[in-house]
């Protein structure tokens, strides 16, 4: 049986009326020991793609030893027992790879030429069965991942802004933290038994993700697979169960001073999780909002009141309930309290007046693009095939077409008003030094 | 059980695809450059040769391309930026030394409108005052944020001295440069130079579409590059800038390189990716995997349109900076000084030969390739040599490029840091 690509196409035009993109052909399988494979084909490209999702993130870390998730992304490169380098043997395969770590999950990847698809196999199972986890490594890797918060977070203006926004936001959650931790203490202090305990809890096929993509048959896929990862024992499954953020019942603002030469404003709302039936209607309020010169936000605040330099909206597309942010840097003469009451006046507005069809099909119709330009690259389909798999419904990755359109802009209104709550905000004014 | 102490056997990646591209000359003899293979996804690169080699004035085309969709007599920005929206165009304009590239990216049923609504922008523009003054305003103020970042001063501190502050390639915009330039100069560049200049267009898909042939109604006009482009012959400089409390300190160095034109580049870019070029380059092994000073460090060829530039960089934590500049040091020494092991010359051979066949997949990738043919002025067959001869290079012309090219002696330096604290 193999994977096919097809292709449905109508000739529909831009204005909103039903258009099909191509479907993202699949197969899933799982092994005995719990590990879930998704395979994709795609005869275009000579190149083979392996993502591991591994289903951990900073919403697993201790209070008080956070980071640890993203620390330990890193020490996945330290090498395992069949081996000793993980890059090496891979440059030689002719690949390339790198991971990210978010407060939800934790995501490895490698592309290499399809013929060398073993060799990211034999790594990623023998990291995956017994990694090595040395004094060495740990403490390298603690200098690197301190010098990388310094780089991100403490050595560029408003790089700190996310530190002190989500203990603002999140008061339960352990989205209270950023993924690279809250401070460089914690990092600091990480011991290596630590790191095995969060080995052995998180790090086994029981709790994770695979997919094979690329110029790879089913066939080949399921040999391989079964190869190498088949006798890794099973383990604990991560049940994802948090503290719940309480519901927000007043005004939350925390005014704080920097060296930067624009004084920001971010807003932070509660919103609904990525896999509730609402987050259409949430991301493409965010498009309204502010994710173009064309936004509401940037057009009124920017163009016309010259209040902002620059501003924008976004929600965090957390698992868990996650944030809707709005956020814009003002220029000196404008007083934050006049930049403030600016942005509510949109937003009340939006709550109040209906949304034209022509406002909703423009945003829906950048998403069209979006959606088809995530196509392009076999690497990008599989980390939304993991991730999809993840959210539960693998399927999911061919409907979010309809699921954009199956919004109206009712629907987005609706959100905006259930949304856009001041008891509900939490604002962080970053203020210039003057 | 398997056994997994028994490493799979590996193959080097096939050879590249040829591009296959067709071509259309429109009327004004500007050439249309389309990938054969379909794509729903369209990105249309427009690529005018009018960057800022072509402008004496510092300032001006960085300014029209951020302002080019900012009004015509019949529509305001927020009108330009709506339709694109609505059409689900996304639009970057990019502000180069040779070239002002415009892409568009959008899905084939909206080719047709979105290209000829950005046909009758281009043609009409007409830059409104308070467009101006606002981009004016934000650029001094994300100028401010940039002086804070130790990696932005890093680089201008290293271009403007290098360079020369007179050359395109080390001039730079201060906040009072901002405030001298003029709507009517950012106007005046735009109709004496951006449509005459358009050279070619690039697609990636074929596109059925007539509206193309607008850009054809245009006068092209060749312009050559100002003269007094030459550069000068400086001292080495090694400059230390003061930057207080800055927790990281920022290194860029460099020095000449040969250009992808020139006999030795394949062996050069092995020997550069060694140094520097890939996560298991010297560099990164020293200075980050074994003394964990830095998130990443990095060498690479910058290629300029007559020269090339050997560049080394780095955000490094603040009191290793010194000790990090030294083992940088210590590394380009070793490469003219010990021979290469020939596993670790096989290493990054290998990873090179995936990375080239990695920057050939996709159809955007490959249209960006061509372009890197198209601005070089290299032969179609480029890259495909390019890969065989990087397959046949050994480590005694590695030793002998390096004992050319590499001396510590001409290695030009900026660290930008709290001297203050070590």
């Amino acid at each position: 049986m193999q994977a096919m690509r097809s292709i449905f196409y109508s000739g529909a035009k831009a204005s909103g009326e039903l258009y099909f993109r191509n479907m993202i052909s699949f197969d899933s399988f799982q092994l005995k020991n719990g590990l879930r494979v998704i395979h994709h084909f795609d005869g275009k490209t000579p190149l083979a793609v392996v993502n591991i999702l591994y289903n951990v993130g900073a919403r697993d870390e201790n209070p008080e030893l956070t980071g640890m998730a993203h620390l330990f992304e890193h020490l996945m490169f330290g090498g395992s027992k069949n081996a000793p380098s993980y890059d090496e043997p891979l440059q030689q395969a002719s690949g390339e790879n790198n991971a990210f770590t978010s407060n939800d999950i934790t995501n490895y990847y490698v592309t290499l030429p399809a013929v060398n698809l073993e060799t990211a196999l034999w790594l990623e199972s023998d990291r995956m069965f017994q990694l090595n986890l040395t004094p060495k490594t740990l403490q390298v890797q603690q200098g690197v991942v301190m010098e990388e918060f310094k780089q991100r977070y403490l050595n560029q203006p408003y790089g700190d802004m996310w530190l002190e926004f989500r203990p603002l936001c999140y008061k339960v959650h352990p989205y209270n933290w950023a993924t690279i931790g809250k401070e460089l203490a914690h990092i600091e202090k990480v011991q290596l038994t630590d790191l095995d305990t969060f080995y052995s809890q998180y790090y086994n096929p029981s709790n994770a993700i695979l997919v094979i993509g690329g110029s790879v048959s089913l066939e080949t896929c399921k040999t391989l697979v079964n190869r190498w990862f088949g006798d890794i024992p099973a383990g604990l499954v991560n049940l994802n169960i948090y503290p719940q953020e309480p519901a927000q019942t007043e005004a939350r603002r925390l005014e704080i001073s920097r060296d930067v030469p624009m004084t920001s404003i971010s807003i932070g709302f509660h919103c609904p999780p990525r896999k509730d039936s609402s987050y259409y209607s949430v991301d493409l309020l965010s498009d309204i909002l502010g994710s173009s010169d064309s936004s509401r936000l940037h057009q009124r605040l920017v163009k016309e009141n010259r209040l902002f330099a620059d501003i924008a909206a976004y929600s965090t597309d957390s698992l868990d309930p996650g944030l809707f942010v709005i956020s814009g840097r003002i220029f000196p003469e404008t007083k934050v309290e006049d930049a403030e009451l600016a942005i509510w006046k949109v937003l009340e507005e939006l709550k109040r007046e209906s949304i034209s069809q022509r406002e909703w099909e423009k945003v829906v119709n950048k998403k069209l693009t979006v959606l088809n330009y995530n196509e392009l690259e076999v690497l990008n389909k599989a980390m939304n095939l993991a991730l999809f798999t993840h959210l539960g419904n693998t399927d999911q990755i061919n409907y979010e077409v309809s699921s954009y359109q199956g919004t109206s802009p009712e629907s987005i209104q609706n959100t905006a008003i259930k949304l856009f709550n001041r008891n509900q905000s939490s604002t962080l004014i970053y203020q210039a030094k003057v | 059980m398997i056994n997994r102490s028994i490493a799979p056997a590996t193959r080097l990646p096939e050879t590249l695809p040829p591009f296959s591209f067709d071509n259309i000359t429109l009327k004004n003899g500007v050439h249309v450059f389309f990938s054969k293979e379909h794509e729903e996804l369209v990105r249309v690169s427009f690529f005018f040769r009018c960057g800022s080699l072509y402008s004496t004035e510092k300032g001006l085309v960085s300014a029209l391309s951020k302002l080019l969709l900012s009004g015509t007599d019949l529509f305001s920005a927020y009108e330009i930026q709506e339709k694109l929206d609505f059409y689900g165009a996304y639009v970057d304009i990019e502000s180069g030394f040779l070239f002002v590239s415009l892409h568009v990216f959008c899905i084939q049923n909206n080719v047709d409108p979105i290209l000829s609504f950005l046909h009758e922008v281009l043609e009409n523009v007409r830059i409104p005052n308070d467009e101006f003054e606002l981009y004016r305003r934000k650029s001094i103020e994300t100028l401010k944020v940039n002086e804070q970042k130790t990696a932005f001063l890093s680089k201008r501190i290293f271009n403007s001295t290098y360079f020369g502050l007179e050359h395109p390639y080390g001039r730079y915009m201060t906040q009072e440069d901002y405030l001298k330039l003029s709507v009517d100069q950012v106007q005046g560049y735009y109709e004496n130079r951006l449509l005459p200049s358009l050279d070619f267009i690039l697609v990636n898909s074929p596109i059925n579409t007539e509206s193309i042939n607008l850009f054809g109604n245009n006068t092209r006009e060749t312009t050559n590059l100002p003269e007094t482009l030459s550069l000068l012959k400086k001292e080495v400089f090694s400059i230390h800038h003061q930057h207080n409390d800055a927790v990281q300190a920022s290194i860029y160095a460099g020095m000449p390189a040969p250009t992808r034109k020139h006999p030795d580049y394949p062996a050069w870019s092995v020997l550069i990716t060694l140094f520097g070029g890939y996560f298991g380059s010297r560099l990164m092994k020293n200075i980050r995997e074994d003394k964990g000073y830095t998130y990443g460090i990095g060498s690479n060829t910058l290629h300029l349109h007559d020269s090339s530039l050997l560049i080394i960089r780095s955000d490094v934590k603040n009191e290793a900076k010194l000790d990090c500049m030294h083992e940088i040091m210590h590394e380009m020494t070793r490469l003219f000084t010990e021979t290469i092991r020939e596993e670790e010359l096989t290493t990054v051979k290998n990873y090179m030969l995936g990375n080239i066949q990695r920057s050939f997949d996709g159809s955007l990738a490959r249209v960006d390739r061509y372009k890197t043919i198209m601005e070089y002025e290299l032969k179609e067959s480029y890259f495909h040599n390019y890969v065989r001869q990087v397959k046949n290079i050994t480590k005694e012309e590695l030793y002998s490029i390096a004992s050319i090219y590499l001396n510590t002696n001409n290695l030009n330096v900026v660290i930008v840091g709290d001297f203050g604290k070590n």
